[in-house]
């Protein structure tokens, strides 16, 4: 082995390494999908093959001949190797026991071939330097692969040729028994096409390169006459034509210069055609996990709509609470003062009805509207309970019905069978608890929202209502009423019964209003603090809703940041990763082909969808 | 005895026919069992292309030259001719459509057609027609004047290359065949497909005459008989003779093959020759002499056999083997029976079809909410009310609802909720039944998916496709809406008051009484009840018991839930009537969930299973048909007729041949 081969096999070996690192790892992976899985099912056997490979890279290449009963494949190595060393017959089928002959000084012990199942022949011939070569027994002759049939016998070395003699006779290459295990026995196998008979036949090649032509790429077929050649060599001649040039064809391509790129094309296109089965059952089903991305996107956006609806009613139904909580907000901000304390008073009542509803309160959003504060720790008290109970049911409250929950769970697992993706378990309510939990993890996070926002609300229209012109106006008409009683009084009391007789204004002192006076004095003081609180509060109320319109609409335009089926999204995404994955592990196996051109390997060999042609 | 014979075979054809309509019928039933359609059976082939057409008509015999690709039957078959009917190409798979040659007797083509019915016909114009890539089974055909007057033969395509089409047409043949001409080679003779095509023959009783084409004389004179022999056993086809043909293109080509014949036992045949007629012996001498020293002579050796076989015989030995094939016990129609009753008890298993629901099967309907069925109830009761009943009712009424105002406004009952009698909570309820059973069916079609055959599969994977489920929720629910709840209860109340009229008139007129006494007593009852303070507690306390059925019916004849308390002393006192009332009620509402539950079922028929649920059922329970019968029978008849009629032949066939007609 001269230097630059050596490191030129380095490399090679280093790549393959890595090659065979890379699938592994992808392997490793696991993505619950059918087509990914069945497709990591093959690459397992495929991968074990490959390893066996890598093991024999720079043995002998391994060639076999391979056609139907009659076609001449015992003549043909006898004809190779220049002596008559397995018996070609009339009879069929003639070879029953595959037949090896390899190099005297050659050991094939480690080669992984069965070689208690073949009989062996160690022969001094030129073509047995660089390869073994294999007479195989032909495939159409048994009706099935049952053990110790001919059939059996060759589907258990085909695997370990790396070169295959396909041989054939103008009666058989058209054969469909042969042509569909050859389709089998191909795969990781380079070819040589060769008819033979050529003393009886007519010549045939092109109509059967016309027939070879939709699934292998066949660059040159021989036509021979391996009894003629045979006969030549046994008399000392060189054999003469195209069997010459096969000679020639065989020394060149399969001498041990040419091992690694034989080894290395077969492997490669092991391997690309597995990926390219896998490739092509993913684009099989891609177009339906798309469409369940899809059908999610159309669900959200379904429930969506649905919960705004419901959380816009929701809002401006319980407008009381609003109320209440602007009425605190005011009476914040608005000081010492004595409609401030009519508003205290008021709102005081207010608070302790308020706590009332709170107790009633039943969905997040009147939760929501109490407070934030109190609404979490209500939440969480709830989520306590349901851990207790493991009942979902009473927090799925945002308004979405439970039967369109039904329905979305159900379509998605038809959709998801539909894309392939492993079957959820039978137990079906599993997917409408998962859905369930969904809702309440976005509704806890739109409590947040909707609690600040709230607030926010509240004290942009407590501001609003409590600028000091206002105040000091509605303290002023307010007062309006007190100071006219307390004026009314202060005048009986000092002037009428008291300063004016003194000062003679009055003849005598007038009495002092009486409980007569006082009553309808206090009924109409409560009057009017009612007058002005409801005066007072429908001009809040009028602020207030447009200010919950306009939260309300916010709120049904606003995005539900997470979708509804987070796993399944992630599955969806999984999914896509593995298709780049596998795009990007064919383009790897093809550039590990790489610049083994066509011109540089002229075997030979099946075709690989996608591949191109050279 | 001509005629007699011929009777058993009118027979026999007749009922060869009625069993093809038969099993013509029975198969529309069993599309969805998992069993091989008849038509792909080879005994239907046979029955379809060699029974019916041949059965009782004369006499004459289909000979059919076939083999593997490029093994010359081409070259074979012109040479019989005498003509270069077919074109022989060196490349493989050349010969497209069989050509056949037709003594004038069948000049007329529907003559022709009715021997051959799965080809087209076409009248042959030269010798490459074969060679035409076409879609369609054609047949070229010619009129030979050469042939014997009962002679057909047919050049045909080859039954081994990837073009499988060929294959097919070529069994066609072999079924319509009476002798074939087995072309083979000593490449092919042992190929799996070829002996796989020629057991077929052998077994189907046709008469097989092996011809060795390209052999090397005389260097594979030692080898032919063990050919012969390797092929005999693995075809089971047992010659009477064998030609064999040289490796001669040239030969070929000019159509002067020199055949030789050879008898079984290969060239040593001569103490076996002995044994042979006279005429036999004669031919053996003639081919021995021709074949050595005038191969002119050869060239109508097997042309000359032809002419001389026992026509009739050959030709009921290809109808005997045919019938036996249709009435054998592991290939014929009883095996395929067998499969069927399998394929249909499996079916039945896998889909639950049997018990009473099959496919669709709804559970626990919900029970009608007792408020609504009361309305309805009273709604019915006032229109049957004398005026003076109805008024009084009609102002307790409206004293009811303004009464119940406070306290459903403590109650918070959301405003503007029309269907406060709890419709709408059944609504939301009946829908999440609708899509548990929808769920269910899905569930159950999942595993006939799995389970079933091709034909099943198919039908159901667009069932379950998401876009189809998404659409049929969306269907059921629209239909879901738009039913009328209240018109289905206000029908089914008045049918079932009407059959209690008819029925049970004593129990109606009693209950007729107390809503007329409830209408009189109800007054004092109230005046009594206010004076006590005890007005709006009825109410609060109404709603509380209303989920009794009893006292709730009770309330429902007697009027508006603010008399309850007073009119329960009306109803104590009929006490022998309540507890039939109770029943009657609960069965008023089991009335009411069946009825709905058939709605479902009706709505999944109609938009997801379609006639599926009917087909399965029908395959399932394929054995128990008219049709499965009819060919139980048919096929009795025709081993019983077969049996007659043979044994009737054998007697006859000791003595002597039978002649044509």
């Amino acid at each position: 082995m001269t230097a630059g081969h050596e490191r030129q096999h380095l490399a090679l070996l280093r790549e393959l390494d890595e090659l065979l690192l890379q699938l592994r790892e992808w392997q490793g992976l696991s993505v619950a999908w059918k087509p990914a899985s069945s497709l990591r099912r093959n690459t397992a056997a495929v991968l074990e093959r490959v390893q066996s490979l890598r093991v024999r890279l720079d043995s002998p290449l391994v060639v076999a001949t391979f056609g139907g009963t009659g076609t001449g494949k015992s003549s043909l190595v006898n004809a190779l190797v220049g002596e008559e060393v397995t018996a070609s017959g009339r009879q069929r089928p003639t070879t029953r026991r595959p037949v090896l002959l390899q190099h005297r000084d050659l050991d094939l012990t480690d080669s992984g071939l069965n070689l208690k199942q073949v009989q062996v022949c160690r022969l001094e011939s030129g073509l047995l330097r660089d390869v073994v070569l294999i007479d195989c027994p032909d495939p159409d002759t048994s009706e099935g692969d049952s053990p110790g049939s001919n059939l059996a016998v060759l589907r258990e070395i085909l695997p370990y040729c790396d070169v295959l003699l396909y041989v054939t006779t103008q009666q058989k290459y058209r054969s469909s028994r042969i042509a569909e295990e050859l389709i089998q026995a191909a795969s990781g196998c380079q070819l040589v096409f060769i008819q033979t008979h050529a003393d009886l036949d007519s010549d045939i090649r092109d109509d059967w390169k016309r027939q070879l032509d939709d699934q292998f790429l066949a660059s040159r077929i021989f036509l021979v006459d391996s009894r003629q050649a045979l006969l030549d060599q046994q008399e000392g001649r060189q054999p003469a034509g195209e069997f010459r040039s096969l000679q020639r064809f065989l020394q060149e391509q399969l001498g041990s210069s040419r091992r690694l790129a034989i080894r290395r094309a077969s492997l490669t296109d092991l391997l690309g055609e597995t990926l390219a089965e896998g490739q092509l059952a993913y684009g099989e089903l891609s177009p339906h996990v798309d469409r369940l991305r899809e059908v999610m996107l159309e669900l959200r956006d379904e429930l969506r709509a649905e919960m705004s609806a419901v959380l816009t009613q929701e809002l401006l139904q319980n407008r009381g609470i609003w109320e209440r909580r602007l009425g605190t907000a005011i009476v914040d901000r608005w000081g010492l003062s004595p409609f401030s304390a009519l508003l205290r008073l008021s709102s005081g009542i207010g608070g302790l009805l308020a706590s009332l509803s709170f107790l009633r309160a039943r969905s997040s959003v009147q939760m929501a509207l109490v407070g934030a504060v109190q609404g979490a720790r209500w939440l969480k008290g709830v989520g306590e309970q349901q851990a207790e109970t493991e009942s979902l049911n009473r927090l799925s409250t945002l308004g979405i019905p439970d039967h369109l929950l039904r329905s979305a769970s159900l379509k998605i697992s038809r959709y998801r069978a539909d894309a392939g993706l492993d079957r959820m378990d039978q137990q079906s309510g599993r997917e409408l608890d998962d859905l369930r939990r969904q809702l309440v993890r976005m509704e806890r996070s739109f409590l947040g929202d909707v609690g600040q926002e709230v607030d926010r609300q509240i004290s942009l229209v407590a501001e609003r209502l409590t600028r000091p012109v206002r105040r000091w106006l509605t303290e002023l008409i307010f007062l309006l009423y007190p100071v006219f009683v307390l004026l009314r009084m202060g005048h009986n009391f000092f002037w009428e019964t008291c300063l004016a007789p003194l000062l003679g204004y009055a003849e005598a002192a007038a009495p002092l209003l009486a409980v007569e006076f006082y009553i309808p004095a206090l009924f109409f003081l409560v009057v009017w603090c009612g007058t002005g609180l409801v005066a007072f509060s429908s001009g809040l109320r009028g602020r207030l809703h447009s200010s919950i319109q306009d939260l309300a609409d916010r709120l049904a335009e606003q995005q539900l940041s997470e979708g509804l089926y987070p796993d399944l999204e992630q599955e969806c995404d999984e999914i896509d990763r593995e298709v780049q994955r596998l795009t990007e592990l064919r383009q790897m196996v093809n550039d590990f082909r790489g610049q083994l051109a066509r011109s540089q390997v002229s075997l030979g060999s099946l075709r690989i969808s996608g591949q191109p042609d050279s | 005895m001509a005629t007699e014979k011929c009777g058993d075979w009118h027979e026999c054809r007749d009922t060869a026919a009625d069993l093809h309509r038969a099993i013509g019928l029975l198969e529309q039933q069993i599309e969805l069992l998992d069993v091989q359609a008849a038509r792909d059976q080879e005994w239907y082939a046979l029955l379809t292309e060699k029974l019916l057409p041949q059965l009782g008509s004369p006499e004459f015999l289909v000979v059919a030259v076939t083999g593997g690709t490029n093994t010359g039957k081409s070259s074979v078959f012109n040479q019989l001719a005498g003509t270069r009917a077919s074109s022989a190409s060196p490349l493989a798979a050349g010969t497209r459509h069989p050509v056949c040659l037709v003594p004038s007797e069948f000049s007329e083509q529907a003559r022709l057609q009715q021997i051959f019915p799965e080809q087209r016909l076409q009248h042959w114009q030269n010798a490459d027609d074969a060679l035409l890539p076409d879609e369609q089974n054609l047949l070229f055909w010619r009129e030979c004047v050469e042939l014997p007057s009962h002679l057909l033969l047919l050049d045909t395509p080859d039954i081994d290359s990837d073009a499988r089409v060929n294959w097919k047409r070529t069994d066609s043949i072999r079924r319509a065949a009476d002798v074939i001409i087995a072309v083979l080679t000593q490449q092919k003779y042992n190929d799996a497909v070829v002996r796989e095509f020629f057991r077929r023959a052998a077994a189907e009783g046709r008469t097989i005459i092996p011809v060795f084409n390209q052999v090397l004389i005389p260097e594979d004179e030692p080898y032919w008989p063990v050919w012969l022999q390797t092929f005999c056993e693995g075809s089971g086809v047992v010659p009477e003779v064998v030609f064999l043909a040289p490796a001669d293109r040239r030969a070929a080509a000019a159509m002067q093959l020199p055949f030789s014949q050879r008898l079984m036992g290969g060239s040593a045949s001569a103490d076996q020759a002995e044994e042979k007629t006279a005429a036999e012996n004669e031919l053996e001498q003639r081919s021995c002499v021709a074949g050595d020293a005038v191969p002119e002579a050869g060239t109508r050796l097997l042309l000359d056999y032809l002419r001389q076989l026992p026509a009739g015989q050959l030709r009921l030995k290809s109808l005997r083997g045919s019938l036996d094939l249709l009435c054998d016990p592991a290939v014929g129609i009883p095996e395929w029976l067998r499969r069927l009753r399998q394929a249909a008890e499996r079916l039945q298993r896998d889909s639950g079809i049997g018990t009473e629901d099959g496919l669709i099967r709804v559970e626990k309907w919900p029970a009608v909410p007792v408020p609504a069925v009361l309305e309805v109830l009273s709604d019915w009761w006032r229109i049957r009310q004398p005026a003076w009943a109805q008024t009084i009712n009609r102002v307790y009424g409206q004293a009811g609802k303004m009464l119940l105002q406070p306290v459903n406004l403590l109650r918070r009952r959301p405003a503007g909720n029309e269907q406060s009698d709890g419709l709408q909570e059944y609504r939301d309820e009946e829908w999440r039944i609708v899509q548990q059973t929808v769920q269910q069916v899905m569930q159950q079609l999942e595993r006939l998916q799995d389970t079933g055959g091709a034909a099943l599969q198919q039908r159901v994977r667009g069932m379950l496709s998401g876009d189809a489920t998404g659409a049929l929720l969306s269907r059921l629910l629209a239909e879901h809406k738009r039913f009328d709840q209240q018109q289905e209860l206000r029908e089914l109340v008045d049918r079932s008051m009407q059959q209690l009229e008819s029925e049970r008139p004593e129990l109606y007129r009693m209950l007729r009484r107390i809503n007329h006494v409830s209408a009189a007593v109800r007054p004092v009852t109230s005046a009594v009840l206010f004076s006590v303070g005890f007005g709006p507690a009825g109410d609060l306390l109404a709603p509380l018991a209303g989920q009794a059925v009893m006292h709730t019916a009770a309330d429902v004849f007697g009027g508006t839930a603010a008399a309850i308390a007073g009119e329960a002393v009306v109803t104590t006192a009929a006490e022998s009537g309540v507890g039939i009332v109770q029943s009657w009620f609960c069965r008023l509402q089991a009335g009411y969930s069946a009825r709905r539950a058939t709605w479902l079922a009706g709505q999944l028929q109609q938009h997801l299973l379609g006639d599926l649920a009917e087909e399965i059922c029908r395959a399932a329970s394929v054995v128990e048909s008219e049709d499965y019968r009819r060919v139980a029978v048919g096929l009795d008849q025709m081993q019983e007729l077969t049996g007659r009629a043979m044994s009737e032949q054998d007697g006859r066939d000791s003595g002597e041949t039978v002649e044509s007609d």
